[in-house]
């Protein structure tokens, strides 16, 4: 085995690659190394059995499942410490220590074993063709990121696990992929390596300067590459910059600190299964369009949500330009924190795993979303609909799973049916689970976008409901209001019958919201909705003046009597000493609609010893009134209490 | 006496009570003015006076300033000076303060209300027994009890399950045998002493029977222990007239010949 250091890497025959001195974005370099991949290589990479590994705890092992057949081929034990790789020539993976496994992919027998280079901590894993490829960092050197830290790209045969060739690099690389002879290899953050897979000879390098290249994905579409902002294809353009390149940008949205990546980053989340496969963005590029993604959607998987979101319209069509991004060419972070609202893309649809699982392993095939919950419960999901293809459960702790399933397209299935997005996003923001609240904001945003009355009534019931967290609630009902809904209005009634019972445990929910949201829609059906809770003395203090908006806004003169009965028992109360705000309101409202009865009620109110001295001062000061320093004419003859119904509750008979 | 003498005695006394009457007249004004005054003290005062007063002047100078809104300590001194003319056009007026958001108001509102002749004071009560101030339940509680709402028996208990004491005694004014069984499913979650009263007060009833749910009862409360049976069972035997014989009176008696 060889030791550490240059020296001995060199008597141990390791070439030494990467230099810093490599010549960078060189047109023709990459034409050629590029001319290596056949478009048939690119077919090939269509999974001829696609299948699921999954890698389970408790106890250790690998599972083979089989999409198309929906069974379980092999189940093997022994601990799975990598991910899990996959050609057909074999599934291969890192079992305990530093050892390197090949096994059939038939039966899951161990094929050979292969003590990783000098026992060094794994980067990553690919195959393709006759090789499987792995990049490690060198035992005793820097410790992960730093410049100068040493690492080792290593070739062995697939089937025997014999060394073919290794190769040094004095800079950080990150896990490749492969097509073909092709190994494309992240270099130093800011570069891509384009390496022959046969003898380890670099051919080719791209940098960029607009942003750090940090993931590689190799699909039937073509081979691309990218950062945290967008999706580079590797193209005869690969090489150009500011806006030359092919690019997409598409915004995937922030959800606080956990934002899903377009890409497993090479350097820190290739190595094994960890938090990362957990938020990431799936997407598929579209056939014939290099710089458009498939049916112009990027999917985000949150934990055990996944949202469709489409790029529609604002999808550039023209290839080299930023799609969604226009400042993406210049690396700018235009779309990284912002919420995705704000994006304005359309949500196409949602859709939650049973069982409270989180998503552990993901992918994009072209043809659909697969996806493997911590459970054991392998999804087949259509891309189009969200509609669940497949199902099945497998029922065992899963801590990760590899996915070789490139190009599957799975039979169409009669019983698979769409999940309704109102009941999704609802499900969503009921959920408990405090991390996953970002999804719950984004969730009401979106919910309160749908249009129609199924979505007004979730948001009536979830306003009602105790359970959500309080920042919730604020955003609910600001899409409550500003929906302005009139076909609303009977839900809005029926929610504000439920009255104010100390015996029943019972009082009216969100009187407030219901109030505004009436006020917006300035419609007469909210006087009788609301008179009652006016003369209610269950009513908070805060809600009143809500009410009597709604009330002057309804234009209606039936609430004329029931705010004059308000103001004038009210006017001299302590309790709005220091509130005034709805007693100015109710003269408002008589000033408005009342007539010249209302307008001397409104001036004795504003003259009178008993009024509470700040509306007093308002109404004169308001020039509602003019100061009348006489005594009072008793205007209890013009206006007599309104023969209004007192609010009845529950038990009274 | 002569003609003349008796005419000028007439005319004497007719003067005389004139000089009283006129008095009377005018105090209502004055008062009525200071009921508006702006200041409380002084129309707590005026109302008061009013409310001793006999006739509709009186009681329409009341009317007329709830009607046109009043600090809470004056409204609620107009609403026990209404109670005393008790006027039955007062009913939507009162009924609108047995609403009122100052929980000092509605108390003294429901008494007045309780006062007057109308076929809605009922529901009114009732429904002041779900009203989330503590002294609001209670003097709906003890009216519906004085007036034998039996309509009320079901949310009394109710309460009585939530810990409110105070409608032990109406309920027991109202109550029937439904009750009888619930509270025995009561004893243990709520305070001894409500169950007993509760108990006392039916048995009292010249209405609760038959003798065999007062036996019940009186068992019932020879398994409570303290001062509340105690008294309980005395006051049945006492309500219980003499040369009548009741197999619950005969236990009654000798269960407190054993606490003695």
């Amino acid at each position: 085995m060889c030791g550490p250091g240059l020296l001995l890497l060199s008597a141990c025959g390791a070439r030494t690659g990467f230099r810093s001195s490599f010549p960078v974005n060189q047109p023709k370099s990459v034409a050629q190394a590029l001319s290596r991949v056949t478009p048939a290589e690119l077919e090939s990479l269509v999974a001829p059995r696609p299948r699921v590994f999954l890698v389970t705890a408790s106890p250790a092992g690998l599972i083979s499942f089989d999409l198309t057949q929906r069974k379980v081929l092999w189940r093997v034990d022994g601990p799975v410490t990598s991910r899990v790789v996959a050609s057909p020539k074999g599934v291969f993976h890192l079992a305990e220590g530093h050892t390197l496994v090949g096994r059939r992919h038939a039966t899951g027998e161990v094929l050979w074993r292969h003590r990783v280079h000098q026992r060094g901590r794994l980067i990553g894993i690919c195959a393709a063709g006759e090789r499987v490829y792995y990049a490690v960092r060198a035992a005793g050197t820097a410790t992960q990121g730093e410049d100068g830290a040493k690492a080792y790209l290593v070739a062995l045969e697939a089937t025997t696990g014999k060394r073919d060739w290794h190769l040094a690099s004095q800079g950080t690389i990150g896990a490749p992929s492969a097509v073909g002879q092709l190994l494309i290899v992240p270099l130093r953050n800011q570069s891509i390596a384009l390496v022959d897979g046969s003898d380890g000879v670099e051919l080719a390098r791209l940098r960029s300067r607009e942003e750090a290249l940090l993931w590689t994905r190799v699909t039937t579409r073509g081979i691309f590459f990218g950062g945290a902002k967008g999706i580079y294809r590797l193209d005869e353009r690969a090489t150009t910059e500011r806006g030359g390149r092919s690019y997409l940008a598409p915004a995937v949205p922030d959800f606080g600190s956990a934002r899903p990546q377009l890409g497993l980053n090479a350097y820190h989340a290739s190595a094994r299964y960890s938090a990362f496969d957990r938020t990431r963005a799936l997407w598929h590029v579209a056939e014939g369009s290099p710089t458009r993604l498939l049916d112009d959607t990027v999917f985000v998987q949150y934990f055990r949500y996944v949202f469709a979101l489409g790029l529609g319209d604002r999808a550039k069509q023209s290839s080299g330009s930023p799609v969604s991004q226009p400042a993406a060419d210049d690396g700018s972070a235009a779309s990284d924190t912002a919420p995705m609202a704000d994006h304005g893309l359309p949500l196409r649809w949602a859709q939650s795993l049973a069982r409270r699982q989180d998503v552990v392993g993901s992918t994009h095939t072209g043809g659909a979303l697969v996806l493997v919950g911590s459970r054991g419960d392998v999804l087949v999901l259509d891309p189009h609909t969200g509609a669940t293809v497949s199902h099945d459960r497998l029922g065992v702790p899963v801590v990760g799973a590899g996915i070789d399933a490139e190009g599957f397209v799975p039979p169409p299935s009669s019983t698979a049916t769409a999940p309704d997005m109102v009941n999704e996003l609802s499900r969503i923001i009921r959920d408990p689970d405090r991390r996953l609240d970002p999804a719950k904001y984004f969730s009401a945003d979106h919910l309160g976008e749908i249009p129609g009355m199924p979505a007004t009534k979730a948001l009536v019931a979830l306003l009602g409901d105790e359970r959500l967290i309080d920042d919730l609630q604020p955003r609910i009902a600001e899409a409550v209001v500003t929906r302005r809904d009139l076909a609303a209005v009977p839900l809005y009634a029926a929610a504000l019958t439920t009255r104010y019972s100390y015996v029943h445990n019972t009082r009216p929910r969100s009187l407030y919201v219901f109030a505004r949201a009436l006020a917006a829609l300035k419609t007469p059906q909210a006087v009788p909705i609301l008179l009652p809770h006016l003369a209610d003395h269950e009513t908070e203090l805060s809600a009143l003046p809500e009410i009597l908006k709604a009330l002057r806004a309804a234009a209606d003169v039936s609430a004329v009597k029931p705010v004059s009965e308000f103001l004038l028992t009210y006017r001299c109360d302590p309790e709005f000493a220091n509130a005034p705000e709805s007693l100015i309101l109710a003269a408002r409202l008589l000033i408005d609609l009342g007539g010249a009865a209302e307008r001397k009620l409104v001036n004795f109110v504003a003259n009178d010893g008993y009024t509470l001295v700040h509306l007093r001062m308002h109404l004169l000061s308001e020039l509602l009134v003019a100061a009348d320093a006489t005594t009072p004419a008793a205007p209890a003859a013009e206006v007599a209490p309104a023969e209004t119904t007192p609010p009845v509750r529950k038990g009274a008979k | 006496m002569t003609a003349v003498a008796r005419g000028l005695a007439v005319s004497v006394l007719l003067t005389g009570l004139c000089a009283q009457a006129a008095p009377r007249a005018a105090s209502v004004q004055t008062l009525r003015k200071q009921l508006h005054s702006g200041d409380a003290t002084v129309a707590t005062v005026a109302a008061t006076s009013l409310g001793s007063m006999r006739g509709n002047a009186a009681a329409e100078a009341l009317i007329e300033a709830l009607r046109l809104g009043a600090p809470p300590t004056v409204a609620v001194a107009l609403l026990e000076a209404i109670s005393r003319h008790a006027p039955p056009r007062a009913f939507v007026l009162v009924r609108h303060y047995c609403g009122h958001r100052n929980a000092a108001v509605r108390p003294a509102a429901l008494r007045t209300i309780a006062r007057l002749a109308h076929k809605g004071v009922d529901a009114v009560l009732l429904d002041a027994l779900d009203d989330s101030d503590p002294g609001a339940r209670a003097t709906a509680a003890a009216l519906v009890g004085v007036r034998k709402v039996t309509r009320a028996e079901s949310l009394l208990l109710e309460l009585l399950s939530r810990g409110d004491r105070f409608v032990a005694v109406p309920l027991g004014q109202v109550a029937s045998a439904l009750s009888a069984t619930r509270l025995a499913e009561m004893v243990g979650a709520i305070p001894h002493e409500a169950i007993a009263s509760a108990y006392g007060e039916m048995l009292k009833r010249s209405d609760f029977g038959p003798d065999p749910l007062r036996v019940k009862i009186v068992e019932a409360l020879g398994r409570i222990q303290g001062g509340a049976s105690t008294v309980a069972l005395v006051e049945y035997i006492a309500s219980v007239p003499p040369d009548e014989v009741r197999l619950s009176k005969r236990m009654a008696e000798q269960i407190l010949a054993q606490r003695e």
